[in-house]
């Protein structure tokens, strides 16, 4: 697997999570699926700042960004502002890292998780939970790959949500790191 | 008696000989090769024998993204083994030796500071990502990024790199390896579980095993339609109702012996051909009802047409050993083996057979004199050369499959067409060879792709000119690289020597490189040392519209846009399945209508022997040439071609339409002879007549042709009495 597919692959394994909180609120506790299906129910576009707090075994140091995530259905956006400024695009047709681009049709993963978008775009739950296994405690979602799935590098995962059922924080634990992302000035238009 | 016990005894012993040994081949179609052995084996190589062949293709509905739990568990269950489809995705180590093969600016840009800093903001940007982490062992790796670049120019290049598990339209395909050997009874029970989830499947197996099925149920139909028939004909023609026993008592040790000859020279056969022993109750019937008149010593002559009958028909079969078709081989045994079965069972039973008599009709004839028979066989002649059609055989003549199955055939074609990017060909190239211009002066044509990675393949100049940059600047430059990282808190471990054992790469290295990356074979070894490297037409493109001299056709030579060095020609042959295997079958038809040809002097020469008159042989042998004009003109009429299944029905027809004139003439046209001659033509068009119930192709194309040719002799031989003396047809 070459580097760009492994890191698009993981970037759009972050933003799926982010939706998937969203939807995977399908047991008991605070969160209500049918609430969380009708809240994104024709969404047109979503718009929020993302404050990313990543760690890993070859990170000197807790590494902070700030990202703006856009997303419309069948793109998203993932532009990082701070400290750096670089712009990750990730599409059905693949992933856009400036002059680099990786059709899906090369990773399996990568496929798996465009075709998880997909149905993510669709606010398609049923088409989610072939990939994960989802838990609800309290205005927290867990989130664990099941062992077949393409994505069982993912340790597992955390959303958090608010009241208002817009997304608070993702925590994602991979293999080999960590991030921590908090959303803030989130827009939906539908 | 004692000798009627010894017949009796070896009959069963054969026949528990050929149950114990008989095996049924899997697929006549891939069981077909090549004349050419080096274009048999380049195919073979093509067609991924190791991919394809032995395994199964099972696609979930639409959207789902595995199979039903039910169904994995009968796969499980029936001993198939879930398998990738072919190679892991490139691995970094593979792809980075074709670094070596990227244009030098790009390795320069990659060198230069600006490049460097540009890969460091991209190690940066993909390591911030969540589980951007895995980005540092490839960064190892390849420190300067050349991989995306590899990736983009060889993998994504390499035909079938994008698995058939993997499509673009994101519903997966499932791999299993099948069981072996195969199992009929297991391979029904996993075809209807697969029915039954409403999956799309394809594979050898599911190919044999709906060949089997059809065949399996036009033999039943076939015999059960025959048998009665055949003992309605004998109600009315025989006497005496008893001797039905006698003929199926011969008929059972006809089989037996056929199958025991089959058996004894082919270690499988073909369901076709096993299917093909339905009909042999035709010709038994043919052999008792004319031998069993001879121990009445009527005449010389009508011995005459016993001998030439029988003789004919041997011949016939004779002359389809010869042929390289395993399927029309073991036709020719079986048919031998059954016809010495019945003839050695005629033969103890003889004082039965000599009781045996015949109800005797009376029909008004119409004489045909030579010059009335002379003018029409001149017209027929003329026919026959003007309404020759063109000799082809298609391979879809040879399948018999259910429209579900043709529609996944027709699925998967189009799916790997997706992948493949159009239809395979392979192409000569020597291995001192540039291969990338030997590519792009075809491509320029329109002939093949330019997206192959044989279009990158670099020079031996520019490879060592990339190589001396890499060895003199590329572990200073990681150096830096790792540095200006650690600056901003990323510590990737990087090797500087990565790049310092590269190496230029000549065509067999760099075909070694593409195998390890490639789940389909992508190149094959010519016997001169050279290499056959696999490219892609474009179905669409004007390379699909072959020009004359360029002609793709399996085992033809092209003359392409550059000769070989040396001024050899260089060879290019089309892979496509199809086209192979019709080209092969087309090879057998003309064959095979060389060896009805010496059949035919063979019969001609033995009728010679026996009648010593041109126009006595002209008239048994008109028959046989009014039934190939007529079916040319059906042929001609329905836009079919003149194909290996028409071949044989043409060798039966001589085999059984012959006898019919034969016997007449020989016995002056006498009306006991004349009644035999119409029972066993009424036999004959039972025994292939009931083909046309058949499902499978080859037994429909060969009842309807052997109907219509015996169904014409017959007519002709009870209908047209020969008179040498009389210059016009008149009644008689």
């Amino acid at each position: 697997m070459t580097p760009l597919r492994t890191l698009a692959m993981k970037a759009a394994c972050a933003f799926v999570s982010t939706l998937a909180s969203s939807l995977a609120q399908a047991k008991s506790g605070s969160l209500d699926l049918e609430k969380i299906r009708q809240h994104y129910a024709g969404l047109t576009h979503l718009r929020a700042d993302v404050e990313q707090t990543r760690s890993g075994k070859h990170l000197l140091k807790p590494f902070v960004s700030e990202i703006k995530l856009d997303y419309t259905p069948g793109s998203i956006t993932w532009r990082y502002v701070k400290p750096f400024e670089q712009t990750v695009k990730i599409s059905p047709q693949g992933f856009d890292m400036g002059d680099r681009k990786l059709p899906p049709g090369h990773s399996e993963r990568l496929r798996s998780l465009t075709a998880m978008l997909e149905a993510l775009f669709r606010m398609d739950l049923d088409a989610m939970k072939k990939d994960f296994t989802v838990k609800v405690e309290g205005n927290t979602v867990h989130a664990t790959p099941l062992p077949s799935s393409p994505l069982a590098f993912v340790r597992g995962m955390q959303f958090e949500f608010a009241p208002s059922l817009a997304i608070v924080s993702v925590v994602i634990n991979t293999e080999t790191d960590s991030a921590v992302m908090k959303f803030s000035n989130i827009r939906l238009d539908k | 008696m004692k000798l009627a016990a010894a017949f009796v005894l070896l009959t069963a012993l054969a026949l528990a000989y050929a149950q114990r040994s008989l095996r049924m081949e899997n697929d006549l179609v891939s069981s077909l090769k090549a004349k050419d052995p080096e274009f048999g084996q380049v195919f073979e190589r093509a067609q991924s024998s190791g991919l394809f062949r032995g395994r199964i293709f099972v696609e979930p509905p639409a959207g789902a993204r595995s199979l039903p739990a039910e169904l994995s568990a009968a796969l499980v269950q029936e001993g198939y083994k879930a398998t990738a489809f072919g190679a892991a995705n490139p691995s970094p180590v593979a792809l980075l030796p074709l670094a070596v093969h990227l244009p030098a600016v790009q390795i320069e840009d990659a060198l230069s500071e600006k490049g460097l800093a540009a890969r460091r903001d991209d190690i940066l940007a993909g390591m911030m990502l969540p589980g951007g982490e895995a980005l540092a062992d490839l960064a190892s790796v390849d420190p300067l990024g050349f991989l995306p670049r590899l990736a983009d120019r060889f993998a994504q290049a390499i035909p079938g790199s994008a698995s058939l598990a993997a499509p673009a339209d994101t519903t997966p395909v499932f791999v299993f390896e099948s069981p072996k050997p195969l199992d009929f009874d297991r391979v029904e029970r996993i075809h209807g579980a697969l029915q039954a989830a409403k999956v799309r499947f394809i594979g050898e197996d599911f190919f044999a095993y709906e060949n089997y099925a059809t065949i399996q149920r036009d033999i039943l139909v076939c015999a059960l339609l025959a048998l009665p028939l055949n003992v309605f004909l004998y109600f009315v023609f025989i006497r005496n109702r008893r001797f039905l026993l006698f003929t199926l008592a011969g008929n059972v040790v006809s089989y037996a012996w056929g199958l025991f000859a089959g058996a004894v020279f082919f270690p499988a056969f073909f369901g076709v051909a096993l299917a093909f022993t339905t009909t042999f109750l035709s010709f038994n019937n043919e052999y008792l009802v004319h031998l069993s008149g001879t121990h009445e010593g009527k005449s010389k002559g009508r011995f005459l047409g016993v001998l030439s009958a029988i003789g004919t028909t041997f011949l016939g079969f004779v002359a389809l050993l010869f042929g390289s078709s395993d399927l029309v081989r073991q036709i020719a045994v079986l048919s031998l083996g059954g016809m010495a079965g019945f003839l050695a069972f005629l033969w103890v039973f003889r004082r039965v057979m000599a009781r045996i008599t015949f109800r005797t009709f009376r029909w008004r004839m119409v004489s045909l004199g030579p010059r009335t028979l002379g003018a029409a066989t001149l017209v027929c002649a003329a026919l026959f050369v003007v309404a020759l059609p063109t000799v082809a055989t298609h391979v879809s003549a040879f399948r018999s499959f259910t429209p579900e199955l043709e529609g996944n055939i027709a699925h998967f074609t189009a799916r790997a067409q997706g992948l493949s990017g159009g239809l395979p060909m392979a192409l000569e190239v020597d291995a001192s060879e540039n291969v990338s211009s030997v590519v792009a002066a075809i491509a320029a044509q329109g002939d093949v792709r330019a997206q192959t990675p044989w279009a990158f393949f670099a020079s031996n100049d520019v490879q060592r000119e990339n190589v001396v940059l890499l060895q003199t600047r590329a572990a200073a430059a990681v150096t830096s690289l790792r540095e200006s990282l650690v600056k901003l808190g990323i510590d990737v471990p990087m090797n500087p020597g990565a790049y310092g054992v590269l190496g230029v790469q000549d065509l067999p290295a760099f075909c070694t490189t593409l195998e390890s990356l490639s789940p389909l074979p992508v190149c094959a070894k010519t016997k001169e040392g050279g290499f056959f490297i696999f490219l892609t037409r474009d179905a669409k493109g004007k390379a699909s519209a072959v020009a004359p001299g360029q002609a793709l056709a399996p085992n033809s030579p092209l003359i392409s846009s550059a000769p070989l060095p040396g001024g050899a020609t260089r060879r290019a042959w089309s892979l496509e399945a199809e086209r192979y295997y019709d080209s092969i079958l087309t090879g057998f038809s003309r064959e095979l209508a060389a060896l009805f040809a010496a059949g035919l002097v063979a019969m001609i020469a033995y009728l010679w022997t026996l009648h010593r008159a041109l126009g006595k042989i002209v008239y048994i042998l008109f028959p046989v040439l009014l039934s190939a004009v007529a079916v040319f003109l059906w042929l001609r009429a329905t836009g079919g071609s003149l194909n290996i299944i028409h071949m044989l029905a043409f060798s039966l027809v001589i085999s059984v339409g012959l006898d019919y004139s034969s016997i007449a003439l020989s016995s002056r046209y006498q009306e006991d002879d004349m009644s035999r001659v119409l029972l066993t033509g009424l036999s004959t068009l039972a025994g292939f007549g009931v083909l046309a119930a058949a499902r499978h192709p080859v037994l429909r194309d060969l009842g309807m042709v052997v109907c219509l040719g015996a169904g014409l002799s017959l007519a002709f031989a009870v209908v047209f009495r020969y008179s040498p003396a009389s210059s016009e047809a008149r009644p008689s």
